[in-house]
């Protein structure tokens, strides 16, 4: 079942991607909500994963798109599934 | 350059993070968002605002506006300002109008007709100052320029904006050709009696001294030689004759002639082919001539279609002048030696004899005169 739900996912693109910039910018196609945001840390809900976001000076753009456009000093990303997030 | 109208609002509480997911899941475009020391800031278009606001009362946010950017927030400081806009119409229509009116007529290539008897003739085709550009038709105006002017072998009319340029090209009078071949005699072209001759070709047929009539062959073409042959020449030759000549001078007593009282100077303002008057009253409603030239101003070298229109009235009334017998003596004294100026100057006056009369209303002077000059006029024989 898993594996179906993962092949629909991949033929309708139902998942999210990200364009990294140098270590400039940010675009997430996908945020269905932001968990936590400061200035260094930020942490979303892509669906079907999380994404956090380590930098310096972080800030954001939302263009009404579903998704969002992370600016700043990018150090780090990390992407971790929403099961390992404890998250439901 | 922002042209639209953006908010810098500044957002502090404690269910912040809500608040920032709520904008997220609005249909607030938000752009450089920032949370830092637990406000958060950033940027939306003013149509938002109130959106955002009701958000933030929602979540028991403070909302701060800070800054606003953009050029319509410039703009529409002036939107009571109705001048701004009628001035703006005014120059979009007076852009249309003189884009589309003659403004200017340039006349190129005009050497022996001048620049106003190309302009009186333009505007009976229909151009002139002030005219609707799009209802003329150049073509035809071209083709009635080539017709009504003289000597013209091309005549050209174009628009550049609001400038008409005529461009004309004259005909060359043909010279007058000596056709040395033709044969021709030289005969008298008056009746006269013959001073001297000098002929460099044909024979002579008469001498000094002898009268001729007019028409009479002095100077022959024809030629006979030793050998019972004739040639046929072109004559070249100088006939100087001594001959007579009249003319009656007469002057009245009494002339109905314009005795001018007063001189009327009028103004116009001329502006682009329209002329206001500037001055109060008629013009003039007396008899009086009239000429006018116009002064138009420039503009760093440049001649604006504007201009005053200077408009002399000289005022005159008819009145009988009177003259004494002397004075119509003198008169007629001024009109021979102008005559004699103008008619006689090519030849030498040997004697003048003056047969005065006077009668109740004129004095009539006939003068006759004995003139030396050249008599002798080319005539062609006519070969078979």
């Amino acid at each position: 079942m898993d594996n179906i739900i993962e092949s629909g996912k991949d033929i309708f693109s139902f998942g999210t991607s990200l364009q990294i910039y140098d270590n400039r910018k940010i675009v997430l196609s996908c945020c269905k909500r932001i968990i936590e945001y400061n200035e260094m840390y930020l942490r979303t809900d892509a669906g079907s994963v999380i994404v956090e976001i380590f930098g310096d000076d972080l800030s954001i753009d939302d263009y009404n798109s579903e998704g969002i456009t992370v600016y700043g000093k990018i150090k780090s990303v990390s992407l971790c599934s929403r099961k390992e997030s404890g998250l439901k | 350059m922002n042209i639209r109208r953006v908010i810098y609002f500044r957002a502090r509480g404690s269910k912040l993070m809500r608040f920032v997911n709520a904008v997220r899941e609005s249909a607030v475009i938000c752009v450089g968002q920032r949370l830092r020391n637990e406000e958060y800031t950033g940027q939306i278009f003013l149509y938002d605002l109130e959106h955002l606001k009701s958000l933030a009362k929602e979540f028991g946010i403070e909302l701060f506006l800070d800054a606003k950017s953009g050029q319509m927030f410039k703009v529409l400081k002036y939107r009571m300002r109705y001048g701004i806009l009628l001035g703006f119409i005014f120059f979009v229509f007076f852009s249309f109008y003189f884009s589309n009116t003659v403004v200017k007529i340039e006349v190129s290539g005009n050497n022996r007709l001048s620049t106003s008897q190309v302009l009186s003739v333009l505007e009976e085709t229909g151009i002139r100052k002030g005219v609707f550009i799009p209802s003329l038709d150049l073509g035809k105006c071209e083709q009635d320029l080539k017709l009504m002017l003289n000597n013209t072998g091309w005549a050209g009319v174009r628009k550049q904006g609001g400038r008409i340029i005529v461009d004309i090209h004259e005909i060359d009078d043909t010279p007058t050709t000596v056709k040395k071949n033709m044969p021709c005699n030289i005969v008298a072209g008056r009746d006269a009696v013959i001073m001297s001759i000098e002929a460099a070709a044909g024979q002579k047929i008469l001498k000094p001294g002898d009268s001729v009539t007019k028409g009479e062959v002095i100077i022959s073409g024809i030629v006979n030689n030793t050998m019972y042959d004739s040639v046929v020449l072109h004559s070249i030759g100088n006939v100087r004759g001594l001959y007579t000549d009249e003319h009656t001078f007469v002057q009245y007593f009494v002339n109905n002639e314009k005795k001018f009282t007063d001189q009327k100077i009028r103004r116009y303002l001329d502006f682009f082919g329209l002329r206001f008057p500037l001055f109060i009253g008629n013009a003039c409603s007396v008899p009086a001539d009239y000429s006018e030239y116009t002064s138009y101003f420039s503009f760093f070298g440049a001649e604006l279609p504007l201009g005053t229109v200077n408009c002399t009235y000289d005022i005159y009334q008819m009145k009988d002048i009177v003259y004494t017998s002397d004075e119509a003596a003198e008169l007629i004294k001024q009109k021979i030696q102008r005559y004699e100026k103008n008619f006689y100057s090519g030849c030498v006056i040997k004697n003048v004899k003056k047969d005065k009369k006077e009668y109740d209303d004129r004095i009539e002077v006939r003068v006759r005169y004995t003139l030396e000059g050249d008599i002798g006029v080319e005539k062609e024989i006519f070969m078979k």
